[in-house]
């Protein structure tokens, strides 16, 4: 009886351990990681219409899509805390160049300093429709590949200065047109621009999560 | 009881050192074992510049390659320093990250004096006098003798060490992208503004300089290519025919790059001890 009694303590003097133990840990890791923000991204891309005459979407507008997936698949890691900008700080400083200027001269930008440790700015470097010729004896005709290429900088909020870069690209079959017997459908472009943003802005942030 | 409640503190004790977690001061404190290089300017000193995107994206480009070779790179936000090339209402350190690319570029091997920008050219009759750019047989030695280090003007060499020490550098690199141009083939005037690529040639000229601010010596690195869409699609293979200016823009550029740090790996590192 008495060791019964004498177990049944341990075993609750243990458990209140352990749950103290969890508890204890994860509130060191919670407030022991980094917290990084996406900023945004930018265009780097030729900005000339007669130079983007295979698309319809302007560049700007394909930048939202990337910057989403690489919130999204930054969140997913529990290495890192994720924050998201203020609607407000958003609207307010939508002029990267400035800010990237200040960061540049070392100058903290003040609604990001105590926000986050590490900011993440990406690029949008190249979007292109590459033409190709293909065939095969009785079909003829051409399909397309939509090209694109985003790059990251990740800089230390606090020194301003750059500690990480990566790029990454992905193709998808934007159209394909060939003249058979029978016709098959044709994909969109921006369909195609769009999901090979996702793929980069993914392939952006594996590169992140494996060199942390 | 004693003991069973010291197994317990133990127990506690140990999870909390189990737990590892990643220390918001050093994200990427491990990337990189070889030496710690300060990317100090990405610019242009030639007679033609490109958009500063274009230099941002070669920055890019060089950054991460130097990274994956190993080197510990630190820079700036601003890698390519527009405001101190242009004299933009600048900061005394973007001045003179501006100055010190320029001394090493007079000083340097590769240097033309007829074809620099305008601010290099005043930099340069201004350190050295113009006669000393004139002197045709020097500069024909000089030239022979590419891949020897020299050293910059005493008090760049000052200047580049307090900079690359606020970074905890001691290399610094600058990158001349001096003439990059893409142009309709036999004819010297610019090209149409369009896409296709056939019936182009691209020609891009980098000097890059790795600054030892231990001793002050430099080692200039010179990467010239000049190709027509046709060649560089044969040689690279990964696009279509359709291939349009800026992805030719960038293969250029992936290709210099490559170049660029392998160079610094067999020769440059060497030669600036």
């Amino acid at each position: 009886m008495d060791t019964t009694k004498w177990l049944r303590k341990i075993g609750v003097v243990l458990l209140g351990c352990v749950l103290i133990a969890g508890i204890f840990s994860s509130a060191v890791q919670a407030a022991d990681r980094p917290v990084v923000m996406v900023v945004g991204f930018q265009n780097r891309v030729s900005k000339s219409k007669v130079t983007l005459t295979d698309f319809q979407m302007e560049p700007e507008e394909m930048l939202p899509g990337p910057r989403t997936t690489l919130e999204a698949e930054l969140s997913l890691s529990p290495r890192i805390d994720v924050r998201t900008m203020d609607t407000d700080v958003i609207r307010a400083r939508y002029d990267e160049v400035a800010i990237m200027e200040q960061l540049g001269k070392g100058e903290i930008i003040p609604e990001l300093e105590n926000e986050a440790d590490y900011l993440i700015y990406g690029y949008l470097t190249n979007v292109s429709n590459i033409k190709s010729q293909s065939g095969t004896i009785g079909v003829g005709g051409k399909d397309k590949t939509a090209h694109v290429e985003l790059s990251m900088r990740v800089i230390d909020a606090h020194t301003g200065q750059v500690v990480f870069v990566t790029t990454a690209d992905s193709r998808r079959k934007s159209e394909l047109n060939y003249r058979v017997i029978v016709r098959r459908k044709m994909s969109g472009t921006e369909t195609a621009v769009s999901r090979a943003l996702d793929i980069a802005a993914q392939n952006l942030a594996y590169k992140f999560l494996q060199a942390m | 009881m004693k003991a069973f409640s010291r197994i317990a503190v133990a127990a506690l004790a140990g999870f909390s050192f189990l737990t590892g977690s990643v220390s918001a001061a050093g994200l990427f404190h491990n990337a990189g074992s070889g030496p710690r290089i300060f990317i100090g300017e990405v610019q242009s000193y030639g007679d033609y510049e490109l958009k500063r995107e274009a230099f941002d994206t070669f920055a890019d480009k060089l950054y991460q390659n130097m990274t994956a070779k190993n080197f510990q790179v630190v820079s700036r936000a601003d890698m390519t320093n527009e405001a101190g090339r242009h004299d933009e209402g600048t900061s005394e350190e973007d001045a003179k990250l501006s100055m010190i690319h320029m001394d090493a570029i007079i000083h340097g091997h590769w240097f033309e004096h007829g074809e620099a920008a305008a601010k290099l050219v005043r930099y340069a009759d201004a350190a050295m006098g113009r006669k000393y750019f004139y002197d045709d047989a020097r500069i024909e030695n000089w030239r022979k003798q590419s891949g020897v280090p020299y050293h910059l003007s005493p008090s760049m060499i000052q200047q580049a060490e307090q900079i690359a020490q606020n970074y905890g550098a001691q290399y610094m690199l600058f990158v001349n992208l001096k003439d990059v141009d893409v142009r309709l083939k036999h004819t010297m005037f610019a090209s149409r503004t369009e896409r296709e690529t056939r019936g182009k040639k691209v020609t891009a000229v980098v000097d890059y300089y790795l600054l030892n601010t231990a001793n002050g010596k430099v080692f200039e690195g010179h990467c010239e290519n000049k190709k027509t869409a046709q060649l560089m699609n044969f040689a690279i293979v990964k696009n279509g025919k359709g291939m349009n200016v800026d992805e030719m823009l960038n293969q250029v550029m992936a290709a210099q790059v490559e170049d660029i740090v392998a160079d610094l790996n067999k020769n440059g590192m060497k030669a600036v001890q």
